[in-house]
């Protein structure tokens, strides 16, 4: 009796073309939107690369800064700058043009930037670095001479005074968290198709189901076989969309077993928060709306429209994010992302999976009623 | 105006969900409102400040003095705990763009210079902000250092330290005033999101209901003409949309108040209103499209979140893509952000831009009006 | 033959409503039991009772004998219905639609196959086995919903008002089909509100209004309850008021009445009573068209029980 149950509920699900079809587009077109935004936003905004600077020289007797500046812009590992030589007027032009980022004057040192932002404090602070260590020169010279000269010689060189430590090897690209949200949204989505075939199993709800209910068939039957029905199409169209992420180059790591429990989890929650309000006594529209609203507000929580948010309630009340399905989800991809060990990923889908079980049993208690108030 | 009363009606019998959309939508609004920072625009040129978080296991003077030189140039967060999955969790939100690890013995090896293994930066690599401070703290660390191979004692090599990194180069601003994000362009942005999806959601299940076979059929065997129950149907909706403006005006003058009524308030909200008309016409293009509720909810949030992603709603269109902008440019939202922008942006009279965002907001709802009689009377012909 | 059914005294109320008040009922082994009433009577409530889909107040309720729960899998096996609203899946085919529906009664996919097959030519629906529900008109749409709840054999079937918005040609040809079923041994209640079906097929029929039974018996048992034995109706043109008087005087009428051109007579007994009426017309000279004689119907019963036709 399940197997025929379940063939029959994979059939209408595939012939049901508008809904398919939607479901499938939905976090298809989601992740293309973000990725056309963003999608290579961390290496052409914040990954760091040589700055285009004009140099503007009002004599030659400046060329202690003319030098650094051309040393800096030497191509190799170590190039910071990519200086060009240009009168006042062209330099100006370029600024305007934002060809450039600023425009330094070698006389006195000083720099005519566009606007403030993070390129013209990096140019400050070299001039910064070459005013200031001008300076030691001349109040350590003061005393000594030769001092003055070997610190200065010391300081020209690039050594470091601070270890660089890393957290980890994985990507850190935060508009990922983006992405992590589509799958969390889209798996929390699957509850509105979990409401429509629930519906069709209560007597109280739909002619369907009262065809079913009057059966000699057990309801905990029928309400396993459509659950993974639902959860057979709905986990088929997360591997799509992973995939579909993946030939974008999207780079979830490679821990393909966990991402794919991740989804599967995901899906398993989003049914069952379908199945649970399904079988609330009220209209199918009330049912929707309480549905779409559910999974908005957890889906934004989870960052789906803005980076941060899921941080803020972490700082402030993280017990939402231990319960938020979404959250959950999206921090899962991004443990296994950064972390090495499982221990926050097993944290989270034990959860998730816990919350699973609880809604699945409490739904199928409520839709094993058999015997309604009015019908 | 019988098919306009009877709009109402159904809109008074589905309220409930109605309430239920906007309110969820607001508290998405309201939770979006709470976590954006206000950041103040610059007539002159300032540094830019990274946010750091200082861990100090060392607690010596030394340590100190390399912390408040830290705090006194960039912005020291408290994260959540001092453990690396705190730091990593930090970093990667970009709530703080390096972490500061003063190691125990700092102090003492000062003197030795060999301080290297003592300050540790966790950072997210070649990032533009930590190039930025990694320059700052290196130079701070290296005159200290340099002060003291010198041969001047600590206080003395800190004071000089200080004095050094007091000297700074002279900048001039081109530009000067610089377009800062804050609550006020952050609220009115993010209505452009809420607006279309809120419409869809909300709107669109009661304009369906009149799409439903007998009752369209009922209604055309009547004597009113198409014209007539296309007007009064698209009438009701734009009430509906005048109802959700006054709540969100509401709302704007609740979490804003001070600021609203020192910028332009009443072009913002004329703004606002010309968006609404936008997105009650989508609205109304999409109840011609299907008439599947659950679908609605998938159409409402891919024109949604697709619009707001691509018009610089979500991401500042600043660091949208050429090829993204022009095609936004295709986009009612587009225009309506822009049109926040070109509001807030200028303090006193609004210009020119403005308008004609407002402008092209109004021809885009007319267009998509249009469309959606054609695909109307389409659907009714081929089902003829 | 024993009961197929038993009601005993069943209560149903919504909130202050009773829609069923001590209602009770007996179906036998082997008849059409037809459940007639007007809209609101309580026929559907009184089925969805029999079948554990609705909670009732107080009462008794027993099928094949054995008391019936949402859990009596071994009853329900027996039972099929047809509901009032079609209850199929859009999505699935005609035959789809029967196979599923068939397939939670029977397990053998050989038998299961057979029976489908059965069920869709006994409806008619052989040449439309490909079809999809919403190409189906309203007529072929309720016979698949009565192919989707007979399809497995069962012993007890259960009609509620299955020719409801039917053209006349699906109408007989489902009427015709439940005869049948009874014929192969099917035990059948038939609600409706309809009279002339549940006259045409039902060998019992139960009349009930606001939850209660208002009536019970056969057709000839039901008729003899009642004053009413004949109406003969005559066309005449004209009519003299004294004709009218003497007309009344025949033997057996209790009733008469005159209206628009049409004289109807209401006979409590008697035998050859149209012969009379016509010797007197013809005795008189009063010119007359039609003159015809209808025996009492279901609803002469009702409107006389109750004062109130069964279609207020």
């Amino acid at each position: 009796m399940f197997w025929h149950n379940f063939k029959y509920s994979v059939k209408c699900i595939l012939r049901e073309k508008t809904t398919l079809f939607w479901t499938l587009i939905f976090p298809l077109a989601l992740f293309t939107f973000e990725y056309l935004s963003f999608g290579n936003l961390m290496e052409s905004d914040e990954i760091f690369s040589k700055i285009p600077v004009a140099v503007v020289r009002e004599d030659e007797s400046d060329t202690a800064l003319y030098e650094t500046l051309m040393a800096l812009s030497e191509q190799g590992d170590n190039q910071v700058l990519d200086a060009e030589v240009m009168d006042e007027e062209e330099a100006l032009e370029s600024l305007k043009n934002e060809d450039i980022s600023g425009i330094i004057y070698t006389a006195d040192a000083s720099l005519t930037v566009l606007e403030s932002d993070v390129y013209s404090s990096i140019i400050k602070s070299i001039l910064d670095q070459y005013l200031q260590i001008r300076g030691i020169y001349k109040s350590v010279a003061e005393k000594d001479v030769m001092m003055a000269a070997e610190i200065v010689s010391g300081l020209m060189t690039d050594e470091l005074y601070y270890t660089e430590v890393s957290t980890s090897d994985g990507c850190q690209n935060e508009y990922y968290n983006f992405f992590y949200a589509v799958f969390a949204m889209s798996c929390l989505f699957s509850s509105l198709a979990a409401i429509e075939r629930f519906s069709r199993l209560q007597a109280n709800a739909s002619a369907l189901g009262m065809r079913r209910s009057i059966s000699p068939n057990t309801k905990l039957v029928s309400v396993i076989s459509e659950y993974m029905a639902i959860l057979m199409i709905q986990f088929l169209i997360e591997l799509i969309t992973l995939g579909y992420m993946m030939l974008f180059g999207i780079d979830f790591g490679n821990q393909y077993p966990a991402i794919i429990l991740t989804l599967f989890i995901g899906c398993n929650i989003g049914i069952s928060i379908g199945m649970l309000i399904s079988a609330l006594k009220c209209g199918e529209g009330t049912k929707t709306g309480i549905t779409c609203g559910i999974n908005m507000l957890c889906s934004v929580m989870a960052d789906l429209c803005a980076n941060g948010i899921k941080y803020f309630i972490e700082c402030h009340a993280p017990i939402i994010n231990r319960i938020n399905p979404a959250a959950l989800i999206t921090d899962c991809f991004y443990a296994l992302n950064v972390y090495d060990t499982y221990d926050r990923f097993f944290r989270n889908i034990i959860t998730m999976g816990i919350m699973s079980v609880v809604l699945v049993a409490i739904g199928i208690l409520i839709l094993r009623r058999n015997k309604y108030a009015s019908v | 105006m019988q098919v306009f009363k009877s709009y109402m009606k159904v809109l008074g019998k589905n309220k409930g969900n109605f309430i239920l959309y906007c309110g969820i939508f607001m508290t998405i609004m309201i939770i979006i409102f709470a976590i954006s920072s206000n950041n103040g625009s610059a007539a002159s040129y300032t540094d830019v400040k990274c946010s750091i978080a200082i861990f100090d296991y060392d607690n010596s003077d030394a340590s100190h003095a390399l912390t408040d030189f830290i705090s006194e140039n960039n912005n020291v967060k408290e994260l959540t705990g001092s453990d690396m999955e705190d730091i990593q969790d930090g970093l990667y939100i970009r709530y703080i763009d390096c972490a500061v690890i003063i190691k125990e013995k700092y102090s003492e090896n000062l003197a030795s210079g060999n301080i290297n293994q003592y300050i540790e930066i966790c950072a997210v690599e070649d990032r533009n902000m930590v190039t930025l401070f990694e320059m700052s703290l290196n130079s701070y660390l290296s005159y200290l250092t340099a002060y003291v191979n010198a041969g001047y004692d600590e206080n003395e090599a800190y004071a000089k330290t200080v004095d050094t990194i007091s000297t700074n180069a002279d900048v001039a601003v081109l530009q000067a005033s610089v377009f800062e994000a804050d609550k006020l362009n952050i609220f009115f942005t993010y209505i452009g999101y809420v607006f279309v999806v809120l419409t869809i959601t909300g709107v669109s299940p009661i304009l369906i209901v009149f799409n439903r076979k007998e009752l369209r059929d009922r209604i055309s065997c009547s004597s009113y003409k198409y014209t007539n129950i296309t007007k009064e149907i698209f009438l009701g909706t734009f009430v509906t949309g005048v109802i959700l403006c006054l709540v969100f005006t509401l709302l704007a003058f609740a979490l804003l108040r001070g600021e609203l009524l020192d910028a332009n308030a009443p072009v913002l909200l004329l703004n606002m209103c010309c968006y609404m008309v936008v997105s009650v016409s989508i609205a109304f293009l999409v109840s011609k499209i299907t008439n599947k509720k659950e679908v609605l909810s998938f159409i409402g949030n891919i024109a949604s979140l697709g619009m707001a992603f691509m018009s610089g709603i979500f991401v500042s269109v600043e660091f949208l893509g050429k090829g993204v902008v022009a095609a936004a440019h295709f986009l009612p939202s587009y225009w309506y952000a822009r049109g926040v922008r070109e509001i807030i942006g200028t303090s006193s009279q609004v210009s020119k831009d403005a308008w004609l965002c407002m402008g092209m907001e109004l021809l885009f709802a007319a267009a998509i009006v249009t469309v959606a009689v054609v695909v109307d009377r389409t659907n009714v012909l081929r089902k003829a | 033959m024993g009961n197929t059914i038993e009601v005993k005294n069943l209560v149903k109320r919504y909130k202050d409503f009773v829609a069923l008040d001590h209602f009770s009922m007996e179906v036998k082994e082997g008849e059409i039991f037809g459940l007639l009433g007007p809209n609101g009577s309580g026929k559907t409530t009184t089925i969805n009772c029999i079948l554990s889909l609705l909670e009732f107040d107080k009462g008794e309720i027993k099928v094949f004998g054995r008391e019936m729960k949402p859990s009596s899998y071994d009853i329900k096996k027996d039972i099929g219905v047809v509901m009032q609203n079609v209850a199929v899946f859009d999505e699935m085919t005609v035959y789809e639609n029967v196979d599923y529906f068939c397939g939670l009664y029977v397990k053998d996919k050989t038998i299961r196959k057979n029976y489908v097959e059965e069920a869709i030519e006994f409806v008619g629906l052989s040449d439309y086995k490909k079809f999809l529900p919403k190409k189906l008109s309203g007529g072929l749409l309720r016979r698949l919903n009565i192919a989707c709840g007979i399809a497995h054999k069962p012993k007890l079937i259960f009609f509620d008002e299955p020719t409801v918005a039917v053209d006349p040609q699906s109408r007989n040809k489902i009427l015709e089909g439940i005869v049948k079923l009874n014929e192969e041994g099917a035990t059948i209640v038939y609600t409706s509100h309809y009279m002339e079906e549940v006259e045409q097929i039902c060998t019992r029929i139960l009349i009930m209004d606001n939850g209660r039974q208002v009536a019970l018996g056969t057709k000839s048992e039901l008729k003899k309850m009642i004053k009413k034995t004949e109406t003969i109706s005559a066309e005449l043109p004209e009519l003299k008021s004294s004709d009218l008087e003497n007309l009344k005087k025949l033997p057996h009428v209790y009733e008469t009445s005159y209206t628009d051109g049409e004289l109807k007579l209401m006979y409590s007994g008697g035998n050859h009573n149209l012969v009379r009426v016509m010797e007197y017309l013809k005795d008189h000279n009063i010119m007359f068209g039609r003159v015809y004689t209808e025996s009492p119907t279901l609803n002469d019963i009702f409107l006389e029980i109750t004062g109130k036709t069964l279609r207020d």
